[in-house]
């Protein structure tokens, strides 16, 4: 009985979780566009529903239908799995993501599909394993484009994890958990005590990181279409190329939620009075709003240069984040004692 | 040509740059020698300045500082010219404006728009603004005649048409009427224009004013793509520009300076470019199953051809097979056919349509001279002192040969002395005329030798030096001037007196026409005719010659290629066995040695049997020959007949298997001209369906019948052709070495040539003297308005005469009661027909004329044809034919 | 200074400023095909043949604006209108829209305005053969485009303003001069070739 209210429990959570998080990730695709067009003085998708917003279904559908071609010279097992080696990992981070403050469901605590102690390394854990579904993306397809996607994602993926996680043991140390609901509640009672105020360089170095993370422009040079096609994925097409697509934007929310657990105090409310609000809404609004940053640099800065790109990474943000760890290290020290 | 330097030179200054020039040299002529333009309409090089247009106007500083026009003005030494100053640009301004203030702004609906000089200079030398009054006429455009438009609003009154008409054609057929502002140019007396349709005052129009109805409103000059070709019609083989849009031939375009006509076009050259789009013209082979031609691929043709060829000769040898070429195919094709008969089916029967006269041309000059052709190029007889033109109405036979001619009286104003049984347009022009009863024209030659004998004519250079060849000739002249005047109607004192005017000539050049090669005895008519000019000198190369006239195109190349049983590529007698051995050398075979059949007895053998199969090429003899002559019960007789055209002719129509050929303007090969030039022809526009180059399908049949035969290009033909007949190797040959060509001919002529058949030579044949129950003399031979039957193709040509008429004299016809348009019958031995009459003074009383190519053949089957001896050519005379004339109510 | 610009990223920043104002400005996009742009005169879309008010063909085939024509996407061939010497006409008029860059040299060439661009941009089509305009096509969107047409000519200063149609029969219309076919035969009028004649020349072909 136990069990059965368990397994009911984590089965709600995940249907409530993935529903949303793959919502989210069709809406961002047309939140992208429209953002996108207006800061371009364009109109974006209009035609498919009321100002568009059948688009990403019309879009899911289309890929759904489109005609699944795997190139001859692909290594054909390799070349199937690997956007699903993509794919996943980018969904099972939302597992230990606290979405909401505890609340009862199906007998049981829920809030979280699984509150691990270990949570953030988790999530970093599987944000490397969807690396490698990239690289074999591009080596299975066997173009020289998809090719050089594939290493150049590897090489920038490996530097700025170090910088992703380098920044945030900074958080670490002021929550003194890997439990995403730890930290998050490390950060109770008003916006004055989020770990954005403690932790300002490490914010910025996180975000930094996470755009080059989840290959976004100005970061991203595995897909350069003007040098690459579409990079790793140029071989792909209809529905793998929607898991491609799919990993990418789940990759978005999911460090971009991660960042608003981290930094900006999770589904907590930035002031007591607005508590009546549920926390799942604040963690969207950060998130969303997070999300809207990343658009809005995409919508600003050109592409770097690879070497630029490699140079930043390990010369600039790795020492920023390390002298960030010293200090924040110092300081909780002198603090605690 | 060594008299050049002794021409006295002057140095002159255009625009800075110093010339030498001879003297007389007008300035725009000097200046074109320096590449300087000065615009003008009225002046063209053929003709003397007009100075009409006034907008060629230069300034000349010294001598004297004045405006000057420069086609006009011949230049002094030292005179400086200076040719775009502001001063005469200020004056062509004013010029231009002066020709704007009436010039209608029709361009876009006129013909000339974009070729045209009034539109070119007025964009280099007028003003925007026209400070006189203009006013556009409004005078209603002329289409009352055939052919020629005239719109009097676009006429700048140049004169440049008139002057053509005047000068170069001599037919007056155009001129201004009226004065000042309202003067136009057209027909005299305001009559619709109706005259030779030369088309030359719409070339030397530098505006609209006259343009060609056939080609009205077809074309723009930028959208015509260009072809010099050479002119398919008579012998005298024009080179022009034939225009094309979309592969659609638009028009004909004379080309200044080159070629034969110097850029002068007859009526067939110029507006007879419609018969190569014909739909009647064969597009694909035809074979005969039962008693229909069906189509058929060219494989299958091809195959049919050679079975049935080879089948004859299986059965009877070369002797069961001939061939008969017409003088309308190019050399090349006539070479490869020589080939395939001689050396593939080893035949010797191969005859073409130089039998109907022009042969005994040239077996007459091999014979005396070693050469054949035209002694003179058409450039001398340009030059020619004294012409004696015998037996042709040139301006309808060749009429650019003609126009040479006229040109002597023009500008040289040479005398031309005719002798002819029709009142020829040279006869007109020319000044003495013997006119003779038709058919006499062997006589009269006579006579005229006899003149030159007994009344002491003879050069006295050739009298000194070769008093044998004098004393041999003399031999022959015992007789009285009876014999002569019987037959010929003439008076003795006028015989004497056209040799006294042309023995007094110092270049003496002498035409015969179709009426003596063609007419009684001719080849020993055209042998007196070069004893008259070796009697008065003129075979000593001074400039003057004999020379046989060709009517078909290629006649010539018929000649050179040996295109009968009795020649031998080169033009050597088939009995000439070096030559024979040579001929075999280059084709490598071995040439069959019986002498092949003339027409005549071909035909024959072909009733008889002995000859099984024919091949013909461009001709159809069984339209073109009388019906007494029985082609067609011939053609009939054979087991087997190829025939190659580019219409379903009447012998096509018998044949078992036809192939289609292309027309001159689908394919490349080359053509010799009367004079002995060897020109191109070039393809201008896609062949209709399936239709083949004659070469190609020679070629191809010999490839069946297993011959050596093959070649890539008509050009790898002449290559080949020019091994056997140096003539070929060069392309438009124009000075050939005619000077030394005379040299040998008269070496050949002293070397004992003149005395072969001496005695049959001169012994008038009887038969000019028979008597006939039929009083009229009817004449059946070429207009000028049309060559052969090719030329009834041609839409153009029809609208301007198709009707099958008969010319007779308007007095006579008077005196009959007979009106234009009246039917008469005539009535011969052999039969009688129909036709309507048009009254012409051309020919005498007591003759009449019918053009050979008429459709009605009626007229042509009252011939009794008589066969010539094998010494005389073994031609079929046919188109003298005796005749009762009666009026049909 | 500069090491702080560098710290705070100040150039970057004002970039991001730019590009989030720019969000708030009116969006230039035309929801074509919902909303049409209001074409001016002087617009150069597809070709079309002008007649005359009686309804004759303007068009007296000089082939200048094939001449004029830089993709060489226009032929013509022009004739004597059939019983009317001298009158000439384009017998057939072809117009490759699909070459045509939609340059306007052809009207501009043209001396009695008979060719007029119209405002017709939608020329898309499902088969290509129908792009290659004839003359009888020609005519009928002259025919449809009559006011676009005029004004396309007034609008490139073609015309003097006689097109103004409140004027009455204004046209740049060229007189054939009167034929002379000699005593007894009646001058035809020059008018050109009317619709019905095109009409019936078409139903013929």
């Amino acid at each position: 009985m136990e069990l059965a209210m368990t397994v009911g429990l984590a089965v709600f959570q995940i249907a409530i979780v993935m529903g949303v998080v793959l919502l989210s990730v069709a809406y961002m695709t047309y939140a992208e566009r429209k953002v996108l067009s207006f800061m371009q003085d364009r109109l974006g998708p209009m035609e498919v529903g009321p100002y568009g917003l059948l688009q990403p279904i019309a879009d899911g559908l289309k890929l759904f239908f489109k005609e699944d071609i795997i190139p001859s010279s692909a290594n054909k097992l390799i070349f199937a799995i690997a956007p699903i080696i993509c794919l996943v990992p980018a969904l099972i981070g939302f597992a230990v993501m606290p979405y909401n403050e505890t609340y009862a469901a199906f007998g049981g605590e829920a809030g979280v599909i699984s509150d691990l102690n270990v949570g953030l390394l988790y999530i970093l854990a599987f944000a490397s394993v969807g690396t490698y579904g990239v690289i074999l993306a591009g080596w299975s397809s066997n173009s020289k484009y998809a090719m050089l996607g594939g290493l150049r994602c590897g090489a920038q993926i490996i530097s700025y994890e170090l910088a992703l996680g380098l920044s945030i043991v900074g958080v670490l140390l002021l929550s003194g958990s890997l439990s995403l609901r730890e930290i998050t509640m490390a950060q109770d009672g008003g916006f004055w005590h989020w770990n954005i105020l403690l932790q300002p360089v490490a914010f910025v170095t996180y975000v930094i990181s996470a755009v080059a993370e989840t290959n976004r422009l100005p970061f991203d040079m595995p897909e350069a279409e003007s040098e690459l096609v579409a990079g790793f994925f140029t071989e792909y097409t209809g529905m793998r190329f929607a898991f491609f697509f799919l990993a990418e934007y789940a990759n978005m929310i999911l460090v971009c939620c991660l960042a608003s657990v981290l930094f900006l105090g999770g589904y907590e409310a930035p002031m007591e009075f607005l508590n009546f609000i549920p926390g799942f809404i604040w963690l969207a609004i950060k998130t969303w709003a997070l999300l809207f940053f990343f658009i809005w640099i995409r919508g600003t800065f050109p592409r770097v240069r690879f070497d630029q790109l490699m140079k930043f990474g390990w010369k600039v943000l790795i020492p920023i984040t390390l002298a960030n760890i010293l200090f924040t290290a110092l300081g909780v020290y002198i603090y605690n004692n | 040509m060594n008299t050049a330097t002794q021409v006295d030179t002057i140095t002159v200054t255009i625009n800075g740059e110093t010339i030498e020039v001879p003297k007389g040299t007008r300035i725009i002529q000097a200046a074109q020698q320096l590449g300087v333009e000065i615009p003008t309409f009225c002046y063209h090089p053929r003709m003397l300045p007009n100075a009409a247009c006034r907008i060629c106007t230069v300034e000349v500083v010294k001598p004297m500082n004045k405006m000057f026009m420069a086609c006009s003005t011949e230049m002094m030494d030292g005179m400086e010219v200076l040719t775009d100053s502001p001063r005469t640009l200020d004056d062509r301004r004013t010029n231009m404006d002066l020709l704007l203030t009436q010039h209608p702004l029709d361009c876009p609906v006129c013909d000339k728009g974009g070729e045209c000089k009034l539109q070119d200079y007025s964009v280099k030398y007028g003003s925007s603004e026209n400070p006189f009054e203009t006013k556009r006429k409004d005078f209603p455009e002329d289409i009352r005649s055939t052919l020629l438009d005239f719109n009097s609003n676009r006429c700048i009154l140049c004169g440049a048409c008139i002057q053509v008409c005047t000068d170069i054609q001599k037919v007056d057929a155009i001129g201004f009427s009226k004065r000042g502002f309202i003067t136009v140019v057209g027909a005299p007396m305001g009559e619709a224009l109706d005259c030779e349709f030369c088309g030359q005052c719409m070339d030397v129009c530098p505006v609209g004013a006259i343009t060609s109805r056939y080609s009205k409103y077809k074309f723009r000059p930028w959208q015509e793509a260009s072809h010099q070709t050479t002119c398919t019609y008579c012998s005298c083989g024009c080179q022009y520009d034939l225009r094309s849009v979309d592969g659609e031939v638009s028009r004909v375009v004379p080309i200044e300076g080159v070629g034969p006509g110097e850029g002068s076009l007859c009526v067939k050259g110029h507006f007879g470019f419609h018969f190569m789009e014909d739909e009647e013209r064969l597009t694909k082979p035809l074979v005969r199953r039962g008693d229909k031609l069906v189509e058929a691929t060219w494989d299958e043709a091809l195959t049919e051809a050679a079975r049935g060829l080879m089948a004859a000769k299986t059965s009877g040898g070369g002797s069961a097979l001939a061939g008969y070429v017409g003088g309308r195919l190019a050399n090349e094709d006539i070479y490869l056919f020589s080939r395939l008969m001689r050396g593939v089916l080893e035949s010797t029967n191969l005859d073409s349509t130089l039998r109907m006269g022009g042969i005994n041309g040239v077996t007459a000059a091999y014979a005396a001279t070693g050469q054949v052709g035209m002694m003179n190029s058409f450039d001398e007889l340009r030059a020619a002192d004294v012409t004696l033109l015998v037996g042709s109405d040139l301006t309808e036979e060749a009429p650019i040969c003609g126009l040479a001619v006229k040109d002597t009286i023009t500008r040289g104003e040479k005398p031309v002395l005719t002798v002819d049984s029709m009142r020829t347009e040279i006869m007109r022009l020319g000044s003495q005329r013997l006119v003779i009863t038709p058919g006499s024209e062997v006589a009269v030659i006579k006579g005229l030798v006899k003149a030159v004998v007994d009344e002491g004519l003879i050069d006295e250079q050739v009298a000194t030096r070769y008093p044998e060849a004098v004393a041999a000739i003399r031999d022959q002249l015992s007789g009285t001037y009876k014999e002569i005047e019987t037959p010929t109607g003439l008076a003795k004192a006028d015989i004497i007196e056209m040799a006294k005017a042309f023995a007094a000539g110092d270049k003496g050049v002498i035409l015969a026409g179709p009426r003596v090669t063609g007419g009684l005895k001719g080849h020993s008519a055209f042998a007196m005719l070069i004893d008259l000019a070796f009697l008065t000198g003129n075979l000593s190369g001074n400039g003057g010659g004999v020379n046989a006239l060709t009517v078909e195109n290629n006649e010539l190349g018929l000649a050179l290629m040996g295109m009968a049983p009795e020649l031998l590529p080169g033009g050597a007698p088939w009995s000439d066995s070096d030559a024979r051995q040579q001929v075999a050398d280059a084709w490598q075979c071995e040439l069959p040695d019986f002498a092949g059949l003339p027409l005549v007895d071909q035909l024959e053998a072909m009733r008889e049997g002995k000859i099984k199969a024919a091949y013909v090429l461009g001709t159809d003899p069984i339209n073109a020959l009388p019906s007494d002559m029985k082609a067609a019960a011939s053609f009939g007789a054979l087991d087997f007949l190829v025939v190659q055209e580019l219409f379903l002719s009447e012998t096509a129509k018998c044949a078992n298997v036809v192939f289609p050929a292309q027309s001159y303007a689908e394919r490349e090969g080359t053509f010799t001209n009367m004079e002995g030039r060897t020109q191109a022809i070039v393809k201008a526009m896609k062949a209709p369906g399936k239709a083949r180059a004659d070469w190609q399908i020679i070629m191809e049949l010999s490839r069946e019948l297993g011959g050596p035969l093959s070649y890539t290009s008509a050009e790898e033909i002449r290559e080949d052709m020019a091994q056997l007949v140096p003539q070929f190797a060069t392309l438009d040959e124009t000075n050939a070495d005619r000077a030394g060509g005379r040299q040998a001919a008269l070496e050949s002529y002293l070397d004992g040539a003149y005395v072969a058949d001496m005695d049959y030579r001169y012994d008038l044949p009887a038969k000019l003297n028979e008597a006939s129950s039929h009083e009229m003399h009817l004449y059946v031979g070429d207009s000028l308005f049309h060559s052969g039957v090719l030329s009834t193709h041609n839409w153009g040509l029809m609208k301007i005469d198709s009707v099958d008429t008969l010319v007779m004299n308007s007095r006579e016809a008077r005196k009959l009661k007979i009106r234009e348009g009246d039917k008469v019958r005539l009535t011969s031995d052999q039969g009688s027909a129909v036709v309507p009459v048009k009254m012409d003074t051309r020919v005498q009383p007591g003759s009449l004329f019918f053009p050979k190519h008429a459709l009605n053949r009626d007229v042509t089957n009252l011939a009794g044809t008589t066969i010539s001896s094998a010494t005389e050519g073994s031609a079929p005379l046919y188109k003298f034919v005796r005749v009762t004339l009666e009026s049909v109510d | 200074m500069g090491l702080m610009r560098d710290i705070f990223m100040t150039e970057l920043m004002g970039g991001m400023k730019l590009v989030f104002l720019q969000m708030f400005k009116p969006s230039c996009t035309l929801q074509y095909p919902h909303v049409k742009h209001n074409v001016p005169d002087g617009y150069r879309g597809l070709m079309s043949l002008l007649r005359y008010e009686d309804g004759s063909e303007r068009c007296v085939g000089c082939s200048l604006c094939e001449a004029a024509c830089p993709s060489n996407c226009i032929k013509v061939v022009s004739d004597e209108v059939p019983g009317q010497p001298l009158v000439r006409y384009a017998k057939e008029y072809y117009l490759d829209i699909t070459r045509c860059v939609f340059c306007g040299f052809c009207t501009e060439a043209c001396p009695v305005d008979a060719l007029a661009m119209t405002k017709v941009y939608e020329a898309s089509v499902y088969d290509r053969r129908e792009l290659m305009f004839d003359k009888h096509k020609l005519y009928e969107l002259g025919e449809a485009h009559l006011a676009d047409g005029k004004a396309y000519l007034l609008a490139h200063n073609m015309d003097d303003g006689t097109l103004n149609p409140t004027e009455g029969l204004g046209d740049n219309r060229y007189e054939f001069p009167p034929v002379d076919l000699g005593e007894g035969v009646p001058v035809p009028t020059t008018v050109g070739l009317t619709r019905e004649a095109l009409e019936a020349e078409v139903a013929k072909s």
